[in-house]
């Protein structure tokens, strides 16, 4: 290994010339606005996701009415505030798991209720900065995943959240729309590893 | 079949023009994607701008390689990841092995990546008895098949659907559909099974990013952020030409990437790794990121070939090129096909053989103008065609009827007498023997009278 590190380096080394300097990169965008609003709505829409606008006291309504329309037994739900929280408790459902023991349970799993970080107006994406163990998984298992996310989580573009975050980060993960894939025929098909629907229920 | 003989290039080529299934498969695929790609890139007014900024960042980082990578190296064994480096492919595989060996590993899940491909990653652990298979539904349809990508983004493109619901009731032993939706439905249930056992996830970057240590996917389905977190331990494999300098670097890559991949604004999902579980939850217990040489550095030592260093694999190139578009992927017989797998391939293998493969172009340029990080492949195709001539790799006929030729316009009296002696020949009606290009081809008419014969009667009247 040091040994193929060593020549690697020494390779490259005799071939470094510094000649092309490297480009700056502009952060500085326009800040959210009532535009960007709108812009994120557009484009989620336009990648698939379903968006649900909501007064902050109608989220267990809304969550509810997702719920029966979607057939939806067991959930996982990650930690919020605690208002929301207690109306996630009384949701009509078999199963309400937080703090999953296992991926085989998660996998089990018909839809994951989360917040999340930020949403990117730009390209619709919904952004996650360092989330709970198992985070990962409980989002892309179940074929449902719901977020219940805040206006004032709507940033203007990614140029905007790498300013943000100023490198300070553990781990992001990034979903612009549902799990999908062309590969038989260019025929679009979502959900194939990950979530078939995602909704944002935005207060 | 699983790989085209690359030394039977022109039979693999006869093969693809005369097979009417792959024609149409790959029109299908090709026409589709390209016409998506130019609404998406042409709603960006900027594109040229990106174009080039993407350009100098390459150009910057690969002149600065050694840099970027120590750099890289430094941040992300801060991190908790283990950072091993490869010459070769053999060297990259058996650190592979040795990982899963330590662990016990019986089953792995890879997430698609070209270098895995390159290095026979996925054969070599099934030799050594440790199940492997590709979660990506492209790449899972190939491996069922016992084929080689066709494509380095769009995997199973040479396939109908009709193929590929055989292939699923032959080898999988489900009822025949032809469902998109339903072949899908099939392949999701099947790998749900073998993610939640896997002990072992594979998988490519996209890009390293050498400020934060951070590795960097993109992907739509899912399978590479399940690869990723499920299984206990991660083996990330990439060409050690994948380093980026900064984060914000991501900003220009981002929009450029998936527009030219798969004609989309933004990938569905893109996860950026920093560390393993012991520094954050979650995570696999440990990540290994395996830098890989093989053969790049042989293309570093050029000054003109450098540029297929910058090279994102976006795959765009190959959709554009009008000889790709005919014979698709498998007939080039290299893990790297169309435009920029015609460099690759003879360069980075140093493999003589495939010095055919820079003239299977007709160096129209179109490969350089999709091109997101704007690589001259059609002058590297150009430059290495010179190559494959010095070598002595044209027959000697080619050579003497181009020598003949030289002279011929070096003398314009000789010019104009052979081509007398031509017309009289085609006209007492010799036809020359040309098979191979004549086939395929109407010959050319010779002209009864040549231009500046013509003229000249023109100006004395
Ligand atoms: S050479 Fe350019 S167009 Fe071709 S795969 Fe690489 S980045 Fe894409």
């Amino acid at each position: 290994m040091e040994e193929a590190r060593k020549q690697i380096i020494q390779t490259l080394k005799t071939y470094q010339i510094n000649k092309t300097p490297l480009p700056e990169i502009e952060t500085d965008q326009t800040p959210a606005s009532s535009e960007s609003v709108e812009r994120f709505k557009f484009e989620f829409e336009r990648v698939g996701g379903n968006l649900i606008e909501a007064k902050p006291k109608e989220i267990y309504k809304k969550l509810s009415e997702i719920i029966s329309s979607e057939n939806i037994q067991k959930i996982f739900a990650e930690n919020f505030e605690k208002s929301i929280d207690e109306k996630i408790k009384d949701l009509q459902v078999s199963q309400i798991i937080t703090q999953p023991h296992s991926e085989k349970q998660l996998a089990d799993v018909d839809a994951s209720i989360t917040g999340c970080d930020f949403l990117i107006a730009e390209t619709g994406t919904i952004v996650f900065i360092h989330r709970e163990n198992k985070f990962k998984s409980a989002v892309l298992l179940p074929r449902i995943h719901i977020v219940i996310a805040n206006k004032t989580q709507i940033i203007s573009t990614f140029e905007e959240l790498v300013k943000r975050i100023d490198g300070n980060f553990d781990s992001i993960f990034l979903i612009t729309g549902p799990s999908r894939t062309a590969d038989i025929e260019k025929v679009l098909v979502r959900g194939v590893h990950g979530p078939q629907k995602v909704y944002i229920i935005l207060t | 079949m699983r790989n085209h003989d690359l030394t039977k290039f022109k039979e693999n080529v006869l093969w693809a023009l005369t097979n009417q299934t792959l024609r149409k498969n790959l029109n299908r695929a090709i026409t589709h994607t390209l016409s998506k790609r130019i609404e998406v890139v042409s709603e960006l007014t900027n594109w040229e701008e990106l174009r080039e900024k993407a350009h100098n960042i390459r150009k910057h980082t690969i002149e600065n390689l050694a840099y970027y990578l120590e750099n890289f190296e430094k941040k992300a064994t801060e991190n908790g990841i283990k950072i091993l480096w490869a010459k070769d492919a053999a060297e990259a595989r058996s650190y592979v092995i040795d990982i899963a060996r330590r662990i016990n590993a019986k089953l792995c899940v890879k997430s698609k990546s070209m270098v895995t491909e390159e290095i026979g990653l996925r054969e070599f652990l099934e030799e050594k008895g440790i199940e492997t298979v590709e979660t990506d539904l492209g790449e899972f349809i190939v491996q069922l098949a016992n084929e080689m990508p066709s494509h380095i983004t769009a995997p199973a493109m040479h396939k109908s659907r009709d193929e590929i619901g055989k292939l699923f009731a032959e080898k999988l032993g489900v009822d025949f559909t032809n469902e998109p939706e339903n072949l899908t439905k099939i392949a999701r249930r099947f790998l749900r099974e073998k993610f939640l056992n896997a002990d072992l996830g594979i998988s490519g970057a996209n890009f390293l990013v050498a400020e934060t240590g951070s590795i960097v996917i993109v992907e739509n389905e899912g399978n590479a952020g399940l690869s990723t977190t499920l299984p206990k331990v991660h083996i990330v494999i990439a060409g050690i030409e994948k380093v980026i300098p900064r984060l914000v670097d991501l900003t220009i890559f981002f929009k450029i990437l998936g527009r030219s991949a798969t004609a989309q604004r933004f990938t569905s999902y893109v996860s950026i790794i920093n560390a393993p579980r012991n520094k954050k939850p979650d995570s696999p217990e440990e990540i290994y990121v395996i830098l890989v040489d093989n053969g790049r550095t042989n293309l570093l030592r050029s000054e003109k070939l450098k540029q297929a260093l910058y090279c994102i694999k976006c795959g765009a190139c190959m959709l554009a090129c009008p000889i790709y578009q005919r014979v698709g992927g498998h007939a080039y017989g290299s893990i790297y096909p169309g435009p920029i797998g015609s460099v690759l391939t003879p360069v980075q293998f140093a493999f003589d053989e495939a010095l055919i493969l820079p003239f299977a172009s007709s160096l129209c340029g179109k490969c350089h103008e999709i091109c997101p990080v704007k690589i001259e492949i059609h002058h590297l195709l150009l430059w290495l065609r010179h190559k494959a001539v010095e070598q002595d790799f044209s027959p000697w006929i080619e050579k003497l009827i181009f020598k003949l030729w030289l002279i011929g316009m070096k003398n314009h009296k000789l010019y104009e007498f052979g081509a007398k002696i031509l017309r009289y020949i085609r006209k007492i009606g010799i036809k020359p023997e040309l098979k191979n290009w004549s086939k395929w081809r109407t010959f050319p008419e010779i002209a009864p009278k040549s231009f500046r014969e013509i003229w000249r009667r023109q100006e004395s009247k």
